[in-house]
């Protein structure tokens, strides 16, 4: 028999695997979003500030390592020091400072891809920088950002199975402990890779749809 | 409690042949993930229902499914069917159907960058089906493929380290060991990761240098790909 | 009175010397036409009076009152001057209203309602009252720059720098934004314009600038400039244009 079975309690857990799944890729996202339009608006700034720099190498820094190891080393890494955190918290600091850099970049191109006019008409009109973004700039650019932000969610919800590396039971870290009482890989594995692809490429649709429009 | 940076720094050498390692690996499924990408390009423009079917199927299944879980469906699921492989070849096997699928869709836009016009104002040159392709269709193709093609490779090798938790041997595979010896988790950890920047940046560099020497392409932001 | 002062302006791209030694004066209520040859430099001076670009050397004075880079300064200043563009720059997420309204609520704070009504008589001024809800878009290459001035008079400038208005525009277009134009420099305000709407000059203008390679080397009424120009290039180039 190489599918195997699942029982009712092997389904429950999984479901919960999902739904822990689905709140560690929201509250990441949140929080990414937050910290990625902070940082994406300080290192759209034209002017070269301390602020634009400390922007620029957060962002450049998270978006050229593993997450996995920003899992690790924020859960495993802390512990060996002797303090005290909780799993949850040390995955949502390192998902939320990932997804920020991402979504910062994604802020960034957006601004800078709005025409040198608007910034010239607005500034014209005696407009201050800050004044600018708000009313000309960000209106439209949040319209291009939207896009390549859903390819970033998409990211963070496949980043998010690497949560299960430091012992986070989201749905791959529950699939295994199913697998282990179970022994059906290719049912359980299966699975979860269907749970992921419902989420997922709707999104990647949604996002290659809008991009069309733009 | 006192930092021990003497450890992983001691073991550098051991570190940076494990990112030599992730480097080799990383090649070679680049390698043969653009031979698949060919591959995969041409069933997502193919007219054939079942090439294309089959083709779309790959590339999205790989594409919106984490990496993880298609190395562990490598690893524990292929011997439900008498596929017997080593973690090394597993986790190749993997890194290339993944590169392979990525490179499917980047190839593809990179076919469908060359438009019909710019094909014919070739012909009405009186150039011959090889020389337009030589001097109009490759060209324009490899202008929009050469950027995100660099972007995947740097993806995957930040992505790679994920092999690590099936045993395949890379950095983070020798990280951990070395972890396991002497427990100084945080300090090894943080040198690794310095290490994975290191080569990423070093990548950036190179496929920067060759976007602009070969291919005249200024590309002067990284795009965001998240494996 | 004048209105404005550019006194010995220098500017340079890195290498390249764009402005050598502008001087260059309008009264109030003076009209002034900006020509000369692709590249020789109009665009530029008219983005330095404006502060979009900065000044190597020289001094610029907007009655009375000097450009700086000090930006509490730079805002009422720009707030004084408008500025239309060659390609409208019109912001295309905001209604025609909203264009019109937006600098009075943020830079001068004007209450909406008040806001409503100054930018409906500008939009009456230049003929689109009625286009108010529409969106730039909906609008023809000629109306949205009516508009573009429309926002400019709503901010009750003490003068409106022009750079190439028309050039964007169908011929069938340049018709109605040069009559606009027309009555404004008749109602008293102070413009200068990079145009080469030769016969907008001759009717309009009190004042011609003949810029060439970053130097002023003609300047007069147009019956002289028209009639007997001084320079063997001012001479060619009206030529060619007219
Ligand atoms: N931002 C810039 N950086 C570098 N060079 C510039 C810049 N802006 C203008 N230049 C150069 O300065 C010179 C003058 O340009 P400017 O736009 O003022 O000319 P213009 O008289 O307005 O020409 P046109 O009739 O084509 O609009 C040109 O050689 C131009 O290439
Ligand atoms: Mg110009």
């Amino acid at each position: 028999m190489v599918f195997g079975k699942l029982s009712i309690a092997d389904i429950n857990y999984l479901w919960r695997g999902t739904l822990l799944t689905l709140r560690l890729c929201l509250t990441g996202i949140g929080l990414g979003l937050i910290l990625g339009a902070i940082f994406g608006i300080l290192r759209a700034n034209p002017r070269k500030t301390l602020t634009k720099m400390i922007a620029a190498a957060y962002i450049e820094f998270f978006r050229a390592v593993p997450l996995m190891l920003l899992f690790v080393v924020g859960y495993f890494g802390i512990i060996s020091l002797g303090y005290n955190v909780s799993r949850f918290g040390a995955v949502v600091a390192a998902i939320s400072l990932y997804t920020g850099a991402y979504i910062g970049q994604v802020v960034r191109t957006g601004i800078e891809s709005v025409g040198r006019g608007q910034w010239e008409a607005s500034v014209s009109l005696g407009m201050s920088y800050v004044d600018t973004l708000r009313y000309v700039i960000l209106p439209q650019a949040v319209k291009i950002m939207i896009p390549p932000a859903i390819g970033v969610v998409i990211g963070v919800v496949k980043g998010s199975s690497l949560a299960s590396v430091v012992g986070y039971v989201e749905l791959v870290l529950a699939g295994r402990h199913v697998i282990q009482r179970t022994y059906a890989p290719l049912l359980v594995m299966g699975t979860i890779a269907m749970i992921y692809f419902v989420i997922c490429y709707p999104l990647s649709i949604l996002s290659k749809n809008l991009e069309r429009k733009l | 409690m006192g930092l021990r940076w003497e450890v992983p720094l001691k073991n550098l050498p051991y570190l940076l042949g494990g990112a030599l390692l992730t480097l080799r690996l990383v090649g070679i499924s680049v390698v043969f993930g653009i031979f698949l990408g060919i591959v995969g390009a041409m069933g997502r423009t193919s007219k054939n229902k079942l090439f294309h079917g089959i083709a779309t199927a790959y590339v999205e299944l790989f594409r919106n499914t984490p990496f993880l879980v298609q190395i562990y469906f490598a690893y524990f699921a292929l011997p439900t069917f008498n596929i017997d492989l080593t973690p090394g070849q597993s986790a190749l096997f993997v890194m290339i159907l993944n590169t392979g699928a990525y490179m499917s869709e980047i190839i593809r836009a990179g076919i469908e960058a060359v438009h019909k016009s710019q094909v014919e104002s070739g012909y009405s040159l009186g150039m011959s089906y090889l020389q337009v392709f030589r001097y109009v269709m490759l060209p324009l193709a490899m202008k929009a493929i050469a950027p995100p093609l660099g972007n995947q490779i740097i993806s995957m090798t930040l992505s790679s380290c994920v092999i690590s938790q099936i045993s395949a041997e890379d950095l983070t595979f020798r990280a951990m060991m070395l972890e396991n010896r002497t427990f100084r988790s945080f300090e090894i950890y943080i040198v690794t990761i310095l290490i994975y920047f290191l080569l990423a940046e070093f990548l950036y560099l190179v496929i920067g240098y060759i976007n602009r020497k070969v291919f005249g392409i200024s590309a002067k932001q990284k795009l965001p790909t998240m494996i | 009175m004048l209105m404005l002062d550019v006194k010995d302006v220098h500017k340079h791209f890195g290498q390249l010397h764009v402005l050598k030694g502008i001087s260059l004066q309008l009264e109030r209520g003076e009209t002034g036409v900006l020509f000369g040859r692709s590249g020789s430099g109009k665009s530029t001076l008219l983005r330095c009076i404006n502060y979009l670009e900065s000044i190597d050397s020289g001094e610029i004075y907007v009655d009375s009152e000097l450009v700086t880079p000090d930006r509490a300064k730079l805002r009422k200043l720009r707030a004084n001057i408008g500025f239309v563009f060659q390609h409208f720059n019109l912001f295309p997420h905001l209604s025609i209203l909203g264009n019109v309204t937006l600098g009075l609520k943020v830079v001068k704070k004007t209450p909406e309602d008040e806001a409503r009504e100054i930018a409906l008589k500008a939009l009456e001024d230049v003929g689109l009252k009625e286009k108010a809800e529409n969106y730039p878009e909906e609008l023809s290459g000629g109306q949205q720059q009516r508009v573009a001035i429309a926002r400019s008079i709503a901010m009750n400038p003490k003068m409106i720098l022009f750079d190439e208005p028309t050039s964007a525009l169908d011929p069938e277009l340049i018709g109605e934004v040069l009559e606009v134009m027309k009555d404004l420099s008749q109602q008293g305000m102070t413009m200068l314009v990079v145009s080469h709407e030769m016969g907008f000059a001759r009717e309009t203008a009190d004042k011609m600038f003949f810029l060439h390679n970053g130097k002023l080397v003609e300047e007069g009424p147009p019956s002289e400039i028209f009639r007997k120009p001084k320079t063997e290039e001012c001479r060619r180039f009206i030529e060619a244009i007219l």
